[in-house]
This record gives C-alpha cells, sequence and structure tokens, in this order.
C-alpha cells in the first residue's frame, strides 16, 4: 500500500502559515498584557478579518499541513513510526477524553481545539519515538 | 527475527550509509534493522539481500519468539 504524503516543502510552508494565522490575533491580547491594560482592551487593534472563522481555520490547516508533509528523510521505516504514532495518538486523546469526562460530566471543549490538540500530540510524540528509534 | 547484515557488511567493507544509498533508505533505517528495532518490508529485505550479495534466508533469520 502506498501513503501519500505532501512534498517535504510543505512543512515550511504550514509552519510559516501557522505562525502567521496563529499568532497574529493573539497580538492585541499580548500588547494588552505587555503594557499593563486590561484583558481585552485592545490598546492594538488589528482588522476584523484576523478573528474570522477562515483564518481560524487557516491555522488549523497550516498544522495538518505541517504534520502530513514529508520528513527530509522519509522511507518505510519513517513512514511506520508515523504510522505508530498515529495510533498512539487515537488511544491517548480517546483515554483522556474518557477520564476527562468521568471527572466532569459537563465537561466541553471545541472540536477544532481537541483537532488541534490531536496534531501538536502528534508531532511531539513522533518526533520523541524518532529520536528514540534512531538513536 | 535476527539477521547479519552487519556481519556481512563487513564482509563486503561497505558502511551503512553506502548500502541505505544502494537500496534507496536512510542510513538510520539500516541502523535500526540491524539492531533488530525495524523489521523491513520483502521488497526491501530482496534488495538487501541483492546487494550483500547473499540469500535472504540466510540474511533473515525468523526467531521461535516471532
Amino acid at each position: 500500500m502506498k501513503y501519500q504524503f505532501l512534498p517535504h516543502y510543505f512543512k515550511y510552508i504550514g509552519l510559516t502559515l501557522f505562525l502567521v494565522t496563529g499568532l497574529l490575533p493573539n497580538i492585541e491580547s499580548f500588547v494588552d498584557g505587555f503594557s499593563g491594560n486590561l484583558y481585552g482592551t485592545r490598546s492594538l487593534s488589528i482588522p476584523e478579518i484576523f478573528h474570522s472563522q477562515a483564518f481560524h481555520l487557516t491555522t488549523y490547516l497550516s498544522i495538518l499541513m505541517y504534520a502530513l508533509a514529508k520528513d527530509k528523510i522519509f522511507d518505510e521505516f519513517m513512514l511506520q513510526i508515523r504510522l505508530e504514532t498515529m495510533y498512539i495518538v487515537f488511544f491517548v486523546t480517546l483515554i483522556v477524553l474518557v477520564i476527562i469526562l468521568l471527572i466532569n460530566e459537563e465537561w466541553k471543549m471545541s472540536p477544532s481545539y481537541f483537532f488541534e490538540a490531536q496534531i501538536v500530540l502528534f508531532l511531539v510524540i513522533n518526533k520523541i519515538r524518532k529520536q528514540i528509534l534512531i538513536s | 527475527m535476527k539477521n547479519l547484515i552487519r556481519v556481512e557488511r563487513a564482509r563486503l567493507e561497505i558502511s551503512q550509509s553506502e548500502l541505505a544509498n544502494q537500496v534507496g533508505v536512510t542510513r538510520q533505517t539500516i541502523y535500526a534493522i540491524e539492531k533488530s528495532k525495524f523489521t523491513p518490508s520483502v521488497i526491501l529485505a530482496f534488495k538487501i539481500a541483492k546487494v550483500l550479495k547473499v540469500d535472504i534466508n540466510y540474511l533473515f533469520q525468523v526467531e521461535d519468539t516471532d
């Protein structure tokens, strides 16, 4: 079975998009905090488009792009590490979800945050496993 | 599954990188196979055996625990 992933340069595109779309909407809050103003004061104002749903969607897509891009070195060993990591991430998030719901029945999480957490978890576990298996 | 890649590499005096280049994988993959951290696909196993000029059944040996 062949698995089609994005070319390596998508890592750079994804990371750049993530930094731009992920950090830009938070600049206002950062400036508020940095200048000692109350949260939400918005001493600096950026165009409303940066707070739009489409802009947030781009952030998630950029992380996905980063996660799905091929590594510089990529072969069947790397592919196996990646697939095993996906398997681990699936069960880890499932277990965490069950535990949280057992603790707090009324707990709710936005699907987009859940998705983002899964991707970040994937990237972290994948990196750690690669370091362990290669060294 | 144990393998004799390291022994055969030493016999032919080729490095992990050279073997990796010839079979189209990374040096890390050859290292992982030698250390039994990764079991290669049948295609890769055949390629390695061909480069090392040995029989695949000799190069890769299945253990009872597999």
